[in-house]
């Protein structure tokens, strides 16, 4: 036994000494190719994945064994064409370059479908969406009266007045709304009532939508407001060039307690302003410990000088945009302004720290984490690059599937624009909705909510990331909801009658 | 090597080096779980080659292992036929024997060829060393049986067990090494039981262990170490040559075969040293096997497996659980341990540094049978089972002494030091760390994957290398749920297959209890030794159902 110890111990060793190395060189991409000139080199791979999964794969023209979501290994160094078939779908196809040790990673690939289904929602005429930024919420309005808006769940297809019928404030028209871009759920209504033009903050709450009339507590000449989720307590009022601090629990105003300011964002429990001198700080809520981020006056006359307002958003502590009022978008990454133009908006994604910016009739990206400092030779700041470049009037940008892709709407009709890391960018034109209308997209459920291209006001949804949401029901009415609806169907039966 | 292999009373150099391999041990298991973890988490792409090659080493290892584990086993069984008393008789005369053995014999059965086999070559092997044959009229079999607070239902069914031997019973002592703080119920039990079994054994003595004897911890090497001086004096004043007496040191809810004590008495004859080896059955934990719950089960089986992988290198096999040795070189190396909880471990490295390195263990290709850990509730079976292996894994505490014996020893070489020292230190790491690197830290890399890490080919090739090794790995599993499933005594119970099937289905759990019932507490006792929390000795719960 000792002796039959000592020779399966010797192989055993044998086994491990000369695999164990070759094991792990295949683990890093070492390929022996037998013959001509090859010997060792070493592979990269493709790694698949569809939403749809289960597609096809073919690889310059030859069908791979497997369906997505696959690993494709033991691949030489070069460019391969890819192509994934599924039925009903439209064919997917990309050249797809791949290097030595590493791993070309296609695994949000989204297969679009032939033709798109469409969910309707419900039967009542919509005139517009405005969508509640990073929530899953939308508001739908029927008319300019608040007793015909509502607010939309996307997660259970629920909807509900945002006030009730009985509530006088129900017959206030309204002017203007202002939603918080950070994922608050709750807005400002500027609403022309009876009595005069009132403010109103709803805090948004499925049937039980708080309301409260601010009017005594905004700045006339208010221009901008801000507020942070969860912090809906406190208001940040931009006016004459200073900020007023609202405390609604308290009532409590602070006015102009910030001067001197000509932009301002808020992040983390912070407030970032431009002053007038064009410096860049931070300070607390209580404006009590102020920091000076930027106080170079050249840079910030560079940057700011001529904009009369500036909309700051802090992207994480060290990065930032400053949106002007004229349409100048700038960072604090060199080479601080990316692109000429003027930028209509901004949409940060929080899963990629990519930046959508867009102009009338081009959108780009702005990539943050491209950037390398440090120990390379040639620092590479943030990069930037526009997706599309055709279109006519982009009203709105949405980030899809973990910022892999965009979802934009040009006029009156959708386009979808898959990222690349190869620097290529793939547009294609989806279906068209409703005119003047907006839309609204939740990463939740992978569905665009949209009104009906025909006219007829009726919401619908389709899905662009299939099977990540609940399956498509219509909308399920609130008890409130089915009166309403039932009062209306009376109303125009006496209409027709008359 | 006079040696004073104890852990207590050191001063200067020695308490400093005791300190020193006492942290040693618990300080390597964690810097590997830490260090691993760190490197998953700052060099994935490093954590992830190491990952891959300690999981093949492990393959390769574990298959290595499951082969002599089937060789083992095939012995085992060619053994359990054997007629050992018959061989034990037959080798009062050696040479008539020999002859007899090498006269050419077709064997059809290959179980029996291969036990003819191991027969001729250990008694030629003794033949030739040319040592004194022990003949059978002179030698005893002198039994140690401590007791702290087992009663009649656990002790008996061992008592009885040996009644039943074929073994002379008039050639075996029986020693009740009961412990003064025992309750009065377990006395009384211990002291009916020696009236019972009286007139079956040579003799049948009770030696009540004082509590609080000065440097004596509470532990059962002490008692069974008082036990043994006073059997010394017993058998000094019958004139009994230790030179002729085998002691076996059990466990109270030991229970041998009938052929037990003639197997040992057998392996004691055909070796050459026989004063200076232990000798080791394979241990079995069949008494209540069905009755434990599955987690139970599942370790001691592995337990078993492996005692009887050990048994397949007797170079390094070390004594564990209810062993026997030469009373003459038990007495020649000062007992037990009075002061260490691994008495059965400890009396191996004792006698090791005490002859220099020229002692080892024979294993012996029988089984004993003991309880599995069973306590009335899963939960508690669960905690005690914990509590067993801890105090299993307390055998580290070996470590610090037989190290600093070895830098004292001059005698032994230091390559035979060096590979005695390694694989104790790195069994007992092995045993701390394994289970973690296997279940969860060999998934970190994945998960602390970073942009660059996710996008290299090692990312999506490490999972897939590893995925293929835990799949043949799994022909050892199969393998361990075959032979457990052959070693299993008959269920006493009606559906024995839905028992054995369940059984199977059991070893399922072994990842959990690699990791909690296993890993875990070898973790923890070498944390206690290394932060000077040393372990008292905790009684283990036994519970039997009584037919």
């Amino acid at each position: 036994m000792q002796i039959l110890r000592k020779v399966f111990f010797y192989i055993f060793v044998l086994v491990y000494v000369v695999f164990c190395p070759l094991m792990i060189l295949y683990a890093m991409g070492y390929l022996y190719k037998p013959g001509g000139e090859q010997g060792v080199v070493k592979a990269g791979l493709i790694a698949l994945a569809s939403v749809p999964s289960g597609a096809s794969i073919y690889m310059n023209e030859s069908r791979y064994t497997k369906k997505t979501p696959t690993v494709i290994y033991n691949l030489l160094p070069g460019e391969y064409a890819i192509r994934l078939e599924l039925d009903n779908h439209k064919k997917w196809e990309k050249k797809v370059p791949v290097e030595a040790e590493k791993a070309t990673v296609l695994d949000k690939i989204i297969l679009l479908p032939d033709s798109w289904e469409k969910q309707k929602i419900c039967s009542t005429k919509i005139n517009q969406i405005i969508p509640i930024p990073k929530t899953n919420f939308f508001l739908a309005a029927k008319g300019d009266e608040l007793k015909d808006w509502y607010l939309v769940g996307s997660k259970d297809a629920k909807y509900w007045p945002l006030i009730k019928a009985e509530d006088k404030l129900g017959n206030c028209v309204v002017e203007k709304y202002f939603l918080s871009e950070e994922g608050s759920n709750a807005g400002l209504f500027y609403v022309k009532a009876d009595a005069g033009k009132r403010y109103l903050f709803v805090l948004f709450n499925g049937e039980n939508s708080e309301i409260q009339d601010i009017t005594a507590l905004i700045p006339e000449d208010m221009e901008q407001i801000k507020w942070l989720p969860n912090q809906e307590n406190k208001l940040f009022v931009f006016h004459s060039k200073s900020i007023t601090r609202i405390d609604l629990d308290t009532g409590a105003v602070y006015p102009k307690y910030i001067p001197d300011v000509k932009g301002y964002g808020l992040f983390g429990g912070q407030i970032y302003l431009i002053s007038e001198n064009n410096e860049f700080l931070q300070t607390d809520y209580n404006n009590n410990s102020s920091k000076v981020l930027m106080d170079d006056k050249k840079l910030g006359e560079q940057l700011f000088g001529k904009a009369e307002y500036l909309d700051v958003k802090a992207i994480s502590n060290t990065v930032f945009l400053f949106l002007s009022n004229d349409g100048k978008l700038v960072t604090n990454k060199l080479p601080y302004q990316f692109m000429d133009g003027k930028i209509k908006e901004t949409v940060y994604d929080n899963f990629s720290g990519d930046v959508i910016c867009w102009q009338k009739d081009k959108i780009g990206v702005i990539d943050f984490l491209e950037e390398e400092t440090g120990n390379v030779l040639f620092e590479t700041g943030p990069a930037f690059e526009w997706a599309y470049e055709k279109a006519a009037n982009i009203k709105q940008a949405f980030w899809v599937y973990n910022g892999s892709h965009i979802l934009f709407l040009d006029r009156n009709r959708l386009f979808f624009t898959e990222l690349e890391e190869f620097n290529s960018f793939a547009t294609e034109p989806l279906f068209e909705v409703q005119k003047g209308s907006l839309c609204f997209y939740s990463e939740d459920t992978g569905k665009i909510y949209y009104l009906d291209a025909s006219g007829s006001g009726q919401l619908y949804s389709s899905d662009i990331i299939p099977g990540k949401g609940s399956s498509v029901r219509p909308f399920s009415q609130t008890k409130e909801g089915k009166k309403i609806e039932e009062v209306e169907k009376l109303k125009k039966r006496e209409i027709d009658e008359i | 090597m006079k040696f004073e292999f104890s852990g207590n009373n050191l001063s200067g150099k020695d308490r400093k080096l005791q300190r020193f391999f006492e942290i040693l041990p618990g300080t390597t298991s964690w810097v590997i779980i830490i260090g691993m973890l760190i490197l998953s988490f700052q060099q994935p792409i490093y954590a992830a080659v190491i990952i891959i090659a300690f999981d093949f080493y492990w393959l390769l290892r574990l298959l290595y292992l499951t082969l002599f584990l089937i060789f083992s086993y095939i012995r085992l069984t060619a053994e359990k036929e054997t007629n050992w008393m018959e061989r034990v008789r037959k080798l009062d005369n050696l040479e008539d024997y020999l002859e007899e053995l090498t006269a050419c014999k077709k064997q059809v059965n290959k179980k029996q060829k291969l036990s003819d086999k191991a027969l001729l070559s250990e008694v030629e092997e003794f033949h030739k060393s040319g040592s004194n044959k022990a003949q059978l009229n002179d030698l005893y079999n002198l039994v140690i049986i401590p007791v702290a607070k087992e009663t009649r239902e656990i002790v008996e069914p061992g008592l009885k067990s040996i009644a039943e031997s074929s073994f002379p019973l008039k050639q075996i002592i029986i020693v009740l090494a009961v412990e003064e703080r025992a309750d009065e119920t377990v006395k009384n039990d211990i002291r009916h039981l020696a009236q019972t079994y009286q007139d079956k054994f040579f003799d049948i003595m009770i030696f009540l262990h004082p509590d609080g004897i000065a440097g004596e911890a509470k532990a059962k090497g002490a008692n069974v170490s008082f036990a043994a001086k006073k059997a010394a004096e017993y058998l000094a004043a019958k004139n009994i040559s230790f030179e002729n007496v085998i002691v076996s040191c059990f466990d109270s809810d030991t229970v041998v075969n009938s052929e037990y004590f003639a197997s040992l008495t057998y392996y004691f004859q055909v070796c050459p040293r026989r004063e200076r080896a232990s000798f080791q059955p394979v241990p079995v934990y069949n008494n209540n096997i069905w009755e434990a719950p599955g987690i139970t089960r599942v370790l001691e089986t592995g337990s078993s497996f492996f005692q009887l992988i050990e048994a397949t290198n007797p170079e390094k096999l070390v004594t564990f659980s209810s062993h026997s040795m030469s009373f003459k070189a038990l007495v020649d190396i000062g007992y037990w341990p009075v002061d260490m909880i691994s008495d059965d471990s400890a009396i191996f490295w004792k006698a090791f540094v005490h002859f220099d390195g020229e002692y080892k263990v024979i294993p012996m290709y029988t089984t004993l049978s003991m309880d599995a850990v069973v306590a009335g509730t899963w939960w508690k079976t669960v905690k005690n089972v914990y509590k067993q292996k801890r105090r299993w894994a307390w055998g580290v505490e070996n470590f610090p002494i037989v190290m600093r014996a070895f830098l004292k020893n001059k005698n032994i070489s230091v390559f035979f030091k060096i590979k005695q020292a390694f694989k104790l230190f790195e069994g007992h790491v092995a045993w701390a760390t394994w289970a973690f690197l296997l279940t969860f830290i060999g998934w970190l890399p994945a998960i602390f994957a970073g942009r660059e890490f996710s996008h290299s080919v090692l990312y999506y090739s490490a999972p897939r290398i590893m995925g293929i090794i835990f799949n043949l790995a799994s022909f050892s599993l199969i393998t361990s749920i075959i032979l457990s499933l052959l070693l299993l005594p008959k269920p006493t119970e009606k559906n024995s297959i839905g028992k054995r099937v369940g059984y199977a289905f059991q070893w399922l759990l072994v990842p959990f209890t690699m990791v909690f019932l296993s890993a875990l507490p070898a973790l923890d006792a070498q944390t206690r030794m290394l932060l000077g929390k040393y372990m008292t000795f905790w009684v283990t719960d036994k519970k039997r159902t009584v037919d």
